[in-house]
């Protein structure tokens, strides 16, 4: 009995490790000015595709990403490059907002590509590629990537999950989105908590300005868009297999208290930095095979920007895909269709 | 000389000493380990109503700590405590303690980063830091009839790092001795 539960548990830990060229490698990238950013390159090398994933808060970190329920099936056929960007995460950097901004975040991006391809496609046979990915604030973050700095041309694509690129519209889109909605569901039959719910996050809406916020107001219609996704019935969270979880736990990078701390005073520099800043209109540059993927029911960064991407975008290929049962975190939700339409994207792209 | 060898020497020569160690566990399950000594700077008892007393105690002394990230960084902590400790006839023992401790981070993930064209290893990458720590204790301490004790203590390091002083929690399981 001994023998067979450690063998379970080792098969649940180990996942594919040891097969050959998978890679579960995890490193630290020093960038220019001395800080140390962490990395971990999970999944087939064989595959030959490399994705960079520029995560989403901002103040997160991308660990959480790697518990989700899609992961394995991403890292089966492709190797993830998770990035904690600088001071969040387990990665090193200064805090304050005086020492944080998008251009500096973007420089960091691109001494983690010249340490990727060194690392894994400068002498791999066949045709490596390197894809550019980002979900929420890595929306916002990886057009500065693809539009101030020369990685387009090292680039296989771009994967954009929920992407805040314009913040403006995104806070404006996301008033309508609640409003909308909370009218909807208070038309029907609720318990009392969820239409007390539904009553707050309609007034929070309506008593936010559309334009111009300030960095409370944005917050404060964020935390209603992201307690609305949750009381959709439709959008149902898939907890992580059992070994996944444990996994998770013991290879986590950071410390949850202090990932939390720090990354709440990255959050608050980097958006009130950024709360005017729109990427739209220079996607009329971007010709980069791109994949726009969205929740219908993201009322945090709502499916609009998705679609007003795809009316702006200069590529050819600017694939929308849009989850029914999915709000912001359709890797948590949907996480089948989530993998399947980036490993089509991927396959699909020559 | 090592640490320990100190440790041991400056204990051999007082007279109300007492030594700690045991494993820690940084946030609860990363796997490390703390030791310790105290000499008594004050101490004092006090009579209840039922008669009983209490001990208190006020003590200081050097310790080190270690606990590791796996596959990402491994933290050794030298530094010193102040500790206040109430002992009852029993040995129910709280305490509270506060310190000051180096933090000298050693990475156990390599450091890249690009030269030229070059992919260039960054030798023995590390952090030293500071930090002031925090601690709380409830076990059982040394009596008349026994030198040993066993004390549970929930720490919080606080760690400087990326321009903030970050709390790090750990839980610390020590055995004591009264030399």
């Amino acid at each position: 009995m001994r023998t067979s539960l450690t063998a379970v548990l080792a098969l649940a830990l180990s996942g594919c490790a040891g097969e050959p060229g998978w890679i579960d490698d995890r490193f630290f990238v020093r960038t220019d000015d001395g800080t140390d950013l962490y990395v971990h390159a999970v999944g087939d090398g064989t595959s030959n595709e490399f994705v960079l994933f520029l995560h989403g808060g901002p103040g997160g970190g991308s660990s959480v990403y790697e518990l989700a329920p899609s992961a394995p099936t991403l890292h089966e056929n492709l190797v993830m490059v998770y990035l904690d960007q600088r001071g969040q995460g387990a990665s090193e950097g200064r805090t304050k907002p005086e020492d944080l901004s998008l251009p500096l975040l973007a420089g960091d991006v691109l001494d983690v590509m010249d340490v990727v391809e060194k690392l894994y496609l400068d002498d791999r046979s066949g045709d490596p590629r390197l894809w550019l990915m980002g979900h929420s604030w890595g929306g916002m973050l990886g057009p500065q990537v693809l539009f101030e700095t020369d990685a387009p041309e090292r680039l296989a694509g771009w994967i954009e999950v929920a992407g805040a690129h314009d913040i403006p519209k995104l806070h404006a889109d996301s008033i309508d989105m609640l409003v909308e909605a909370a009218d909807a569901e208070l038309e029907g039959k609720l318990d009392e908590d969820t239409k007390a719910a539904w009553e707050d996050i309609r007034t929070t809406a309506q008593d936010a300005p559309r334009s111009n916020p300030n960095i409370d107001q944005m917050l404060e219609v964020n935390r209603a868009a992201h307690q609305a996704g949750d009381l959709i019935e439709d959008v149902v969270f898939q907890q992580p297999s059992g070994g996944a979880a444990i996994d998770w736990v013991l290879h986590r990078p950071n410390d949850a208290l202090a990932n939390m701390l720090a990354g709440n005073r990255v959050a608050v520099g980097l958006l009130d930095q950024n709360i005017d800043r729109s990427w739209s209109d220079r996607y009329r540059e971007l010709t980069l095979p791109t994949l726009l993927v969205w929740g219908r029911y993201d009322f945090v960064v709502p499916p609009t920007l998705g679609e007003d991407v795809q009316l702006r975008i200069a590529a050819e290929t600017a694939d929308l895909v849009v989850f029914e049962d999915s709000a912001h975190v359709p890797m948590f939700t949907e996480p089948d269709a989530y993998a399947k339409a980036i490993l089509d994207f991927v396959a699909e792209t020559p | 000389m090592s640490p320990a060898l100190l440790l041991a020497g400056l204990a051999s020569f007082a007279s109300a000493v007492e030594l700690s160690a045991g494993p820690m566990f940084e946030e609860g399950y990363r796997p490390g380990a703390r030791a310790g000594v105290h000499w008594t700077l004050l101490d004092g008892e006090r009579q209840r109503r039922n008669g009983n007393t209490t001990q208190h105690v006020l003590s200081g002394g050097p310790d080190l700590a270690t606990y590791t990230v796996p596959g990402v960084r491994w933290s050794t902590l030298p530094g010193g405590t102040i500790a206040w400790r109430r002992s009852g006839e029993k040995g129910l023992r709280l305490e509270a303690d506060v310190g000051v401790s180096l933090v000298v981070q050693k990475y156990l993930a390599p450091v890249y980063r690009v030269e030229g064209d070059e992919l260039v290893e960054v030798p023995m990458a590390g952090r030293l830091k500071w930090g002031p720590t925090t601690r709380l204790g409830i076990g059982l301490g040394p009596t008349d009839k026994r030198d040993w004790g066993l004390v549970f203590r929930p720490n919080v390091l606080w760690e400087t790092r990326n321009t903030m002083m970050l709390p790090v929690l750990a839980t610390e399981l020590a055995v004591t001795w009264r030399l």
